[in-house]
């Protein structure tokens, strides 16, 4: 680092670091000299002896103040480094009331302070843990009150991602120490919600995504979007301002949470405690899909499902079309199966029952067979058909009434003889013995 | 009935009726009124999914107590996506 010292003011004092070896921006073009407004008044000016310059500090005469050599070293440090990494364990953490962070960095032999100021130090997720391994982004200076330099850190990351994973588990742990995070906590999402509630920005691809899948899975599904900035300043309180307000529309069955992929620092707004709580304390059922597939934010532990992308998140929270179409149809199907089945069974037992009855039915007709068989037997044995077939006729009058006796008979009276195939229109001719009429006789008959 | 509640009443009770022909043992006639009505609700389960469109709103003043909101044009290419598919 020689141009440090070259034509430099305190460069035969040494005064800068030695130990600076290599150049910290190549972009960055040496520094010559100072500005004269830093210089002690008349430091420059010619002596009177001929116009020959005599630095300053060169004699007791030419004594620099502490204060402006401390400038002095404050510029060649400010002007000579460009802003640089460090790395080193952290030491001595403090967060002072101003909200201004100091600390050390160190490693095994040497230290350097540092100093993050508040505007700097709210962008932190947390503050690290003492002996944390560290990477610091600043700029060198002189704190000139006590001739020391620091670092002054506008960045400060643990290695990897150490820091963000630090609050996130910081956060996580409290939120896990309330039971917020507990998956018993986790509601079922409605089956088919009637209006989907999103909460992201309005010019996200995020939001776009959501309402094409839900447009084409359940187009008849409403969608209210409560418009949030989902990251920089002032996020988590929109953040939060709109979840509220999405909750209150009364018809909101189910909350979407969303916003699409990006850095760590990005995406943090998802990590912070407060929109944890809001996510933790809303009223019916949210889905958040933050960042891509491998992020996982603090509101995701708390949400009641966490999606890995907006649009898996729109086909979480409605059913498919196709899907309820093809349910419609095997409900239909199962119905006329079902009272196939019904009918079937109805069939079978008619026909069982058909045939129990013709059994009956068959064996009643052969039971009546016989018995007709045998009665007719008797009835025929009883009947006078057969008498008459032997020859026999039967008088009667013509009321029917068979006349059995002689007194019965008068002379001209009519009377119908009953033969086997027929009657005969007869008359008494005479009573007695030798009637005519008389030779069938009245005993001829039953 | 909000839509959604039809749509599951109307599924849980067209289940129900499947339920019941299958196990019990109605007579004809009840099993044949049983089965018109499932009729009637598979042809209301249909007509429910019909492609009937939500409105897509946002909320006016995320702020305010009051919930207001304005109905949202989405670009044509989502809404010829939807229709596609």
């Amino acid at each position: 680092m020689s141009e440090v010292s070259q034509g430099s003011l305190f460069g035969a004092g040494g005064l800068a670091s030695e130990r600076v070896e290599q150049p910290l921006d190549a972009a960055e073009p040496p520094r010559q000299d100072l500005p004269d407004r830093e210089l002690p008044a008349g430091a420059f000016e010619p002596d009177g002896r001929g116009g020959e310059i005599v630095a300053p500090g060169r004699s007791a005469e030419t004594a620099l103040s502490v204060s402006d050599v401390n400038a002095a070293v404050r510029e060649v440090l400010e002007s000579s480094f460009a802003p640089l990494w460090v790395v080193g364990e952290v030491a001595n953490w403090r967060r002072a009331s101003s909200g201004h962070c100091y600390f050390s960095l160190r490693d095994e032999s040497a230290q350097i302070s540092c100093v993050i100021w508040r505007s700097d130090a709210t962008r932190l997720p947390t503050d690290p843990e003492e002996g944390m391994e560290v990477c610091a982004y600043g700029s060198l200076s002189l704190y000139e009150t006590r001739g020391q330099y620091q670092l002054v850190v506008q960045k400060l990351e643990a290695k990897g991602e150490g820091l963000w994973r630090l609050a996130f588990e910081r956060t996580r742990r409290r939120l896990e120490a309330e039971g917020l995070t507990d998956p018993a906590r986790r509601r079922r999402l409605p089956a088919l919600p009637r209006r989907v509630g999103i909460v992201t920005s309005r010019e996200g691809a995020a939001f776009h995504d959501v309402v094409s899948v839900i447009r084409r899975r359940a187009p008849w599904t409403h969608i209210l979007l409560s418009a949030c900035r989902v990251q920089g300043e002032g996020a988590v309180q929109e953040i939060c301002a709109a979840l509220d307000a999405v909750c209150r529309h009364p018809e909101v069955d189910v909350v979407v949470l969303t916003r699409g992929g990006g850095s760590v620092e990005d995406l943090w707004c998802f990590n912070e405690e407060v929109v944890a709580r809001a996510v933790a304390g809303c009223p019916v059922p949210i889905v958040t899909a933050v960042g891509h597939e491998v992020d996982v934010t603090i509101v995701d532990l708390v949400a009641d499902l966490r999606a890995p992308t907006p649009s898996v998140a729109g086909e979480l929270v409605v059913p498919d079309a196709a899907d309820l179409r093809v349910a419609v149809q095997r409900g239909s199907a199962a119905l006329a199966a079902a009272l196939r089945s019904r009918a079937r069974r109805a069939e079978e037992r008619a026909s069982r029952a058909s045939e129990r009855m013709g059994d009956g039915v068959i064996r009643f007709v052969e039971r009546c067979g016989s018995w007709l068989d045998r009665l007719g037997g008797r009835l025929e044995a009883l009947s006078p058909l057969s008498t008459l077939e032997r020859g026999y006729a039967v008088p009667m009058d013509a009321e029917g009434s068979v006349l059995r006796r002689l007194e019965m008979f008068e002379p001209g009276d009519a009377f119908r003889l009953r033969v086997v195939d027929g009657e005969v229109a007869a008359r008494v001719e005479a009573t007695g013995g030798t009637a005519a009429g008389a030779e069938h006789g009245g005993e001829s008959s039953t | 009935m909000s839509q959604e509640l039809d749509f599951e009443a109307t599924m849980a009770e067209l289940e129900r009726i499947v339920g019941a022909l299958d196990r019990e043992e109605l007579d004809l006639d009840e099993a044949l009124r049983l089965f018109e009505d499932g009729v009637r609700h598979v042809r209301r389960a249909n007509r429910l999914l019909e492609d009937v469109r939500g409105r897509i709103e946002e909320l006016i003043d995320a702020s305010s107590a009051q919930v207001d909101t304005v109905e949202l044009a989405v670009d044509a290419t989502d809404e010829e996506n939807a229709d596609a598919d």
